[in-house]
Parts: C-alpha cells; structure tokens; sequence
C-alpha cells in the first residue's frame, strides 16, 4: 500500500533562551502512514503530538530527520491544497461568518467562487452550521467553531487530513458525525492522522495509533495488536433467566470464560440522543 | 474577478477595519466639533486662522489611523506571534508576509475611505479656504542678510504666476537710532511694493502683477534694522487656484504615510512578539509621526487647513523618509518571516 506519510529520524528541539534549556519536543522517530489508513496519535500533555503535525503540516521546521508527505517535504507548495491541517483552538478571523469564513479558505485554495460555495454550503449542511447563518464566527460554540475547522480543512477535498483534537468540545452528536466524516474520507482513500485525547473515539475509528510521551514515540501498531483483542468475545441480548445459564455453561465447557453477565442497559449516547432531540431546535436536529 | 478579491485578505482586512473605525472616527468629528465650538477664543480685528484649528482635524484623522491599524493587527492573525488560529491561515496564505501585506494594504484602504471625508467634508466645515492656492517657499540666497550698504537679495521663480509675495523674515538689533527697515520688492525689476519691517517674524503681504515673473528682487530702501532672509522666510503665492476636494485627498493619502510605517513596524515586532507589543509599537509611532510632527503628516493638514496646495507644501520628497522607513521595515519583517520556525 503506497505510503502517505512517511518521517525518518524526525525530531525537533525548541532553542533555549538565556538560563532556560533546550526542549526536545520531538525525539527521532520512524514513521509510516499508508494511504487510507486513521491512525490516531495519543498521548499526555505536552507529548508532542500538536509538534508532529505542524511537521507534517509544514508549519514547523525539524531539527533533525525528514518528512515526507505524499512524497513530497512538508513545505512543498502543491501539499497546500492536498493536505489539509486542522489546529486546536479558536478560529482566526472571528468577525466573519462561516460562508465567509470558507469563501476565504476556498479562495486560497484557488477553488473557483461557484465551487468553493456549493462546497461550503455541502459542508455546512453535513455539520448542522447552516442554521448559523450570518451569524460571526466569534458568537459560535466552541463545538461549532471546531466543525466550522473542520468544514475548513475538507473543503478543498485534501488526500490527507491533519487533525488536531477534532472532537474537543464537540456534543456527541457533532462527534458522531466527524467520525462518520473520517470513515468515509478514509474509505475513499484518504488518510487521516489524528491527535485526540478521546480514547474511546480513537479506539472506535483508528485503523493504528502512535502513543508519544515527552516527545519520544512509545508504542506504535494497529489497535488490534496493541490491545490484544485478537481473541472474540460474544455479547448476547435478549435472553430470560434460564436460557443465558444454559448459554454460560455450554461456553464454560467449550473453553470459554465468561466475564459478566448483567442486566441490559441503554448505552449512554443513545439516553443523551432520545432526551436532546425532544429539546432541540428543528434547525439544528 | 471582483468577487474573488472580495475574498482575500486585502478585502477581509478592509470591511474589518471599516466595520471597527467607523463609529470611533465619527464620534472623535463630533468631540472635534463639540472642543472646536467650546474652546474657541474670539479674536476680534483679526482675520480668520483656520490653520489654528488644525488639532481638531487631527483628532478624528489619528483616531480613523489608530482604529484601522489595532483592527488589521487583531483581525489578521499573523501580524503577531502566538496568536489563536494563526497556524490555519499560515497554511493558506502565499508570499513571505503571509497575508500580512495585503491585511496593512486593506487597512491603509479603509483608512483612506475614513479620512477622505474628513480631509475634503470636514476640513471645509473647520474653516478650509473653497480653493487652494499653491505656495512656495523660496531658498533662500547664500548671503540673506538685507541691511544698509548690502547687495538686493535676488530669488528665482522661473516664470511662476503668482498673486502675492509674503515676506517674514528675522530682524536683528538696529546699527544706529532704531528706525524700521524698508524693503523694496521688484519682479523682473519692476517696483511692486514696500514693506517696512521692525521686529522679526513680521509677516508683510505684498501684491504681485499678474504676469509670469522671473525673479523676485529685495532691496533695503532705508532704517537700521538689519534683516535676515533664512530658509521660509520669502514665500510665493501662486495665482492658480486648485481644487480644495483634491488638495483634501492629497492631505488623506499624506496621513496613510505615518500608518504605513507603523504598521511596518507592528509587522516587523510581531515577527517575534506577542500582539500588545506590536500594537504599543504601532501607536508609539503613529503618534510620534502625526501629533508629534515627525512626519508630513501635520504639515498637510496644517497646510490643508490654510488652503495651501498640499502637494506643493508637503513634495513627494518629504514622503520618501516615510516610504522608506516603512518599506525597509517591511523587507526585514519579510526576512524574519522566511522560514517555519525552528
């Protein structure tokens, strides 16, 4: 599979001033995205995650080692359009609105007017910000502001996708969807690398993670091997009493171990979905 | 093609600036207007000095400039370092400014769109002459002292109409029993007044013939107080009236030059610093160059203000510092923005 990101003996120092040391914030790694692929990068705090991406996004120069990026260095100007870097944080030019906001991404982008728009428009509608309106960007929620980023950086339809924590303060329902956006994206032969502190969505939409720690890589691979459920495991539902002690059982005597057996709840998500939707506005359902 | 400018940053950067100034600039006209009525003092027998009221111009203008300038510095994220969002729009934008050139070309735009109607609407309203008039200073000559016994002093004007000649030079003590000097001005040799002058900086007008003149020709006709013709001294009024609209357009596009170098400047600290200190930078010069009168900045609404041609008051030649300091700062904020950081 042809390799989309590739990084040799990367690493990166922040120069010390005066009595303060030199910071490694990057220590050489060894990295390789295939083409298709989510891989998630996790870790603590100050790890290095943020780092790696502005590498990769050509936004920070390494200190030692290369990256590539669809063959090309991360400055490379054809990367501007197929590459796309979405950074944590509030959005700049906050006094525009979001049809604004994406007029101007796509006009740097070179999209034609008519294109840049209709995509816009597709991509507000797909992250529930249409009924933003004209509304300036600064007024939005932080989970607004994050979809509009994200809008951002689809709108030129990039092979890979940068993302720095593209969840983070997100409701389930926009996490839902941007998840739903990288599975497709990923399908469709993009690659997606991504820095989260969401475990739980990393865990459900990487192909592979990278876990950094003060900036040295710690462990790398795909979620199955590094978590060792290579194993399967059986979740039945809707059986009376006697029936799952049968079930119990039969696994026990084929080998198997039974873990829990418990009561069915609802999961949480779908509590939140059936009570948000009796109170949101018909706009933004 | 219009609709893509309409989205780039020299646009983005304009509609924010306007969108942010225009309520303090109109508010600094009105305060202008309000100072202007209440601390006027009357000066009976004199005439009219629209020159004095030159502050009241200057509020509004510095308030247009200093609004313009903090919103193109708030508004485009990379003008200073470690602002929110900057790395988004690092990634778009082309050019070693990154998007920071075309964010001070459309604040210096919306500026313009702000003063000119201060420059040309409000100037009339503050007591600007319907028409300007072209006023040169003549150099003056190697030896400028006019006294008993000393040559005439003689200053080119090389075919200028001219309506009048001012005369204000510096007197320096009497040689003998004080008695006034009298001078007799000539052009092209033919008499055309006498001024008698006794203490310095006396200001004396005198009529010129409507005819193209050569040279202008100052002799002591008697008295004992000696005259110095410096630099200023001798200035002609030319016959031509010219349009007060666009003598006020040139006294707006003078008041971009002070925002240019501060913006510069604020590009060039921000290259490193945070925006307080490139904002700081940035005032500190807009108003050293304009209140202070480091800059032609003052001469032009001064000179606006008198009904003086600005474009004769304040050359081109008097811009070229400005453009120089601002462009200079420019290259160097071009240079520390090169690369990604390290």
């Amino acid at each position: 599979m042809a390799t989309a990101i590739s990084a040799r003996q990367l690493a990166v120092t922040f120069a010390g001033r005066g009595k303060r040391a030199a910071v490694p914030a990057l220590q050489p790694l060894d990295l390789d995205v295939p083409r298709g692929r989510i891989v998630g990068v996790l870790g603590p705090n100050g790890s290095g995650k943020t780092t790696l991406l502005r590498v990769l996004a050509g936004l920070q120069a390494p200190t030692g080692g290369t990256a590539t990026v669809l063959d090309l260095p991360p400055t490379a100007r054809a990367l501007r359009r197929l590459v796309a870097f979405q950074p944590e944080g509030p959005l700049p030019l906050d006094v525009l609105s979001a049809p604004e906001f994406l007029a101007y991404v796509g006009a740097e982008l070179d999209l034609p007017n008519a294109e840049s728009d209709a995509r816009a428009a597709r991509w507000l509608e797909r992250l529930d910000l249409r009924h933003a309106g004209r509304r300036r960007v600064r007024t939005f929620s932080t989970g607004m502001q994050r979809r509009l980023a994200l809008a951002a950086a689809l709108l030129g339809e990039p092979e890979v996708l940068l993302l720095d924590e593209p969840t983070a303060g997100l409701d389930p329902f926009g996490s839902a969807v941007v998840m739903q956006i990288l599975r497709e994206r990923a399908a469709a032969g993009g690659t997606v690398l991504m820095a989260s502190h969401h475990l739980l969505e990393v865990e459900e939409i990487c192909d592979e993670v990278l876990v950094l720690q003060g900036g040295k890589l710690r462990a790398r691979g795909p979620l199955a091997t590094l978590l060792g459920t290579e194993a399967r495991s059986l979740v039945v539902r809707g059986l009376d009493a006697t029936a799952m002690d049968r079930l119990a059982a039969t696994a026990r005597e084929l080998g198997g171990e039974v873990l829990a057996v418990e009561p069915q709840r609802r999961h949480l998500f779908a509590l939140f979905r059936q009570l948000a939707d009796g109170t949101r506005p018909e706009a933004e359902r | 093609m219009i609709g893509r400018a309409w989205r780039r940053p020299l646009a983005l950067c304009c509609r924010a600036c306007l969108a942010a100034a225009w309520l303090p600039t109109l508010a600094a006209a009105g305060l202008a207007v309000l100072l202007q009525a209440m601390l006027a003092v009357p000066l009976p027998g004199l005439a009219d000095a629209p020159g004095a009221r030159t502050p009241w111009l200057h509020l509004p203008l510095l308030v247009a400039a200093a609004a313009c300038a903090a919103r193109a510095a708030a508004f485009w994220p990379l003008v200073a370092a470690r602002r929110q969002g900057a790395d988004l729009v690092a990634r778009l934008q082309r050019g070693p400014l990154r998007g920071c050139g075309a964010a001070v070309a459309g604040a210096l735009l919306a500026q313009f769109v702000l003063t000119l109607p201060l420059a040309t609407v409000f100037a009339r309203w503050l007591g600007a002459p319907a028409r300007a008039v072209v006023v040169v200073e003549l150099p003056s000559p190697p030896r400028p002292l006019l006294a008993a016994g000393q040559p005439p002093l003689t200053f080119a004007l090389g075919g200028r109409r001219l309506r009048e000649v001012h005369l204000r030079p510096l007197a320096g003590p009497p040689t003998g029993a004080f008695e006034p000097a009298t001078v007799e001005v000539r052009c092209d040799g033919e008499r055309i007044g006498t001024a008698t002058l006794a203490e310095s900086r006396q200001h004396v007008r005198i009529a010129a013939p409507p005819r193209p003149v050569q040279t202008l020709e100052l002799t002591h006709a008697g008295g004992t107080v000696p005259l110095l013709f410096g630099p200023g001294s001798v200035t002609a009024v030319e016959a031509a009236e010219r349009s007060a609209a666009w003598n006020g357009t040139t006294a707006a596009v003078v008041w971009l030059l002070p925002s240019f170098v501060a913006l510069a400047v604020a590009l060039l600290c921000g290259a490193h610093a945070a925006l307080p200190t490139a904002l700081t930078a940035a005032f500190g010069l807009l108003f050293v160059q304009t209140v202070g009168g480091a800059g032609p900045a003052d001469a032009a609404v001064r000179a606006l203000l008198r009904g003086h041609w600005v474009g004769a008051t304040v050359p081109f030649s008097a811009w070229l510092p400005s453009l120089a300091a601002g462009s200079l700062a420019m290259i160097v904020a071009m240079l520390l923005r090169r690369r990604p950081g390290r």
